[in-house]
């Protein structure tokens, strides 16, 4: 019996022990400050981005953690096809890694670092160096205390492809095939204006822009064979140049989309559909007018040294006799004939000869109707005249206005903002601030620059 | 204290250029499009003769202390000195030129595109101040 007793009271002792013992063990902890390492990281395309999360102490339970990626308000943001969705992550410096399911990622129990990796993809694409925000939220359960928190990482992506050109491109630089097929071969990266920008660039050029650029610089004999997309609030339109260095035609035309998509008036910027307002078209025409009056098919022959050109000589070379520029020079700048005033169609076309006769190009493809010349018309309409019907030009008008792009000058060239014109007529200052008033003190003056 | 703050401003820098007696000045022409078309003309202690678009009387004025401390630090940031005289395409049709004096030292930018860094700045600078002018 009392055998009994005591085998029964050491059994009874050692499983006490080795109850009390082990609870003794038990880690038990759930109080931790969540926190972030760094609030920027960079990676190139294809290659992977790991992001740090710490926590003071360790939790002796898993505490999950939601990850989500944010673009919102980001120019440059990255494209739902240029990272991996499904992030991992490792509770053991990288050792292992685990999917993250609905990027919800857990921090292991007993551990203080949580690493996360997001994957990015490596395409044959050139873009923009793209950006997002990684944000956490951490989802503790109600026995838990989680204090601090993780700021949002800003994480650059960027893009590996060859940029061969990206600093001699304005904006995004197209090679233009026979075909008119459009091909992104560099990127100015430093030009992003906005988001809208980028998607333009991303998604695909707007496909009426395509049109109107592809109809009308096909509609001469010299085509382009580049073109250069800028979107930006400079004020600057666009701008041609020949390329060839081989005596031939390569015009790389640049065009400022910014002008495609918004109103610039003197009260400011307005968004508008493509083209709305016709000044885009007709900044179009504008360039292809100086396509047309300094290409060397039939216009310039840059074989001839200036010293030996006997007609008129400019930067691009010597003008051939019959060329429309040169005879445009002969009538109106040498010519002894004196025509009665506005001598320019425009302010701009004051500028030098090859602006005159661009704008000029540009005014007679926008009238509607051309008035007939009489004993007292204008230099600038007998110009218009002259353009409509020089040999080399002849028929253009048509040709253009028959493609049906959006051409008219209501608007071309009208940006001059009212905050510049803080002045009333006798010379009084107005604050910049107060609109009203500058827009009174101006409200009889035509504000249009052309 | 405004020319005290503006000295230890200026001590403070290390710079390409210090700015003394010599005249800036910034011309920036047309373009196709709507560029701002002005000239201004600055000095060290922040007194400007402005021009702008084709108005014929010009507006004099005083920068205020804020825009003076950073014309100071973009142009102290420029090597004038040993800047081309010229840049970008004259080739290139519609661009706008702008051209910066200060001294003796004349530069050409055919377009804002060929201004690098430290003159774009300047440029920009300008362009922004021009919209409403102090």
């Amino acid at each position: 019996m009392l055998k009994k007793n005591l085998t029964y009271t050491i059994t009874l002792l050692v499983s006490l022990f080795t109850l009390l013992g082990c609870k003794k063990d038990e880690f038990t902890n759930l109080t931790s400050t969540l926190s972030g390492e760094t609030a920027k990281l960079g990676v190139t395309e294809g290659e992977s981005v790991i992001a740090n999360v710490l926590l003071s102490e360790e939790l002796s339970e898993d505490l999950t953690i939601s990850l989500s990626v944010e673009t919102d308000g980001i120019a440059n943001f990255i494209n739902d096809n240029d990272y991996n969705p499904i992030f991992e992550y490792s509770s053991d410096l990288g050792e292992t890694w685990k999917m993250a399911i609905n990027q919800e990622v857990v921090f292991d129990k007993r551990s203080k670092n949580l690493k996360i990796r997001i994957q990015t993809t490596e395409d044959d694409r050139l873009e923009f160096h793209e950006e997002f925000d990684l944000t956490f939220t951490a989802n503790p359960k109600p026995n838990m205390v989680i204090m601090g928190s993780v700021n949002p990482v800003r994480i650059e992506v960027s893009d590996n492809e060859p940029n061969p050109n990206g600093n001699f491109a304005f904006g995004a630089l197209y090679d233009v095939d026979e075909n008119y097929n459009f091909k992104l071969v560099s990127l100015y990266r430093k030009s992003l204006y906005d988001a809208s920008h980028k998607s333009m660039i991303d998604n695909g050029l707007d496909p009426l822009f395509i049109s109107d650029v592809t109809e009308l610089t096909q509609s001469g004999d010299v085509p382009i064979t580049r073109l250069d997309v800028l979107y930006e609030s400079s004020g600057l339109g666009g701008s041609v140049i020949n390329l060839s260095r081989t005596g031939g035609d390569g015009w790389r035309m640049a065009l400022n989309l910014f002008h495609a998509y918004n109103q610039i008036g003197i009260m400011g910027i307005k968004p508008m559909n493509y083209n709305e307002d016709k000044s885009f078209g007709t900044i179009m025409v504008h360039e292809y007018g100086h396509i047309m009056t300094l290409n060397r098919l039939k216009e310039i022959n840059n074989q001839v040294s200036p010293m030996e050109c006997t007609e008129l000589a400019i930067l691009e070379g010597c003008l051939n006799e019959e060329a429309v520029l040169n005879q445009f020079n002969s009538l109106f700048y040498e010519g002894d004939e004196e025509f009665n005033d506005p001598q320019f169609v425009s302010d701009y076309a004051q500028s030098n000869i090859a602006e005159d006769i661009a704008e000029t190009f540009a005014f007679q493809v926008a009238q509607d109707i051309i008035s007939p010349i009489n004993a007292e018309s204008s230099g600038a309409l007998r110009k218009i005249h002259f353009v409509a019907d020089h040999p080399h030009t002849k028929g253009l008008r048509d040709k253009i206005r028959e493609l049906g792009i959006k051409i008219g000058v209501e608007n071309y060239g009208s940006g001059t903002s009212i905050r510049a014109l803080n002045i009333t007529n006798d010379g009084k200052r107005i604050p910049c601030t107060d609109m009203k008033a500058i827009y009174d003190a101006h409200s009889n003056q035509e504000f249009k620059s052309y | 204290m405004k020319h005290l703050t503006l000295f230890i401003f200026l001590l403070t820098q290390s710079c390409q250029t210090t700015w003394t007696d010599e005249i800036l000045s910034i011309q920036a022409g047309m373009c196709l499009g709507n560029c701002p078309v002005y000239s201004i003309k600055l000095q060290s202690d922040g007194s400007f003769e402005l021009i702008r678009n084709k108005s014929i009387e010009p507006i004099y004025g005083f920068l205020d202390q804020e825009k003076l401390i950073e014309l100071h630090r973009l142009v102290s940031e420029i090597d004038f000195e040993n800047s081309k005289k010229q840049y970008g395409d004259l080739l290139i049709r519609d661009l706008p030129k702008i051209k910066i004096i200060f001294g003796d030292n004349k530069i050409i930018f055919v377009g804002r595109h060929s201004a690098f860094e430290s003159y774009l700045k300047l440029i920009q600078w300008s362009d922004e101040l021009i919209k409403c002018p102090p």
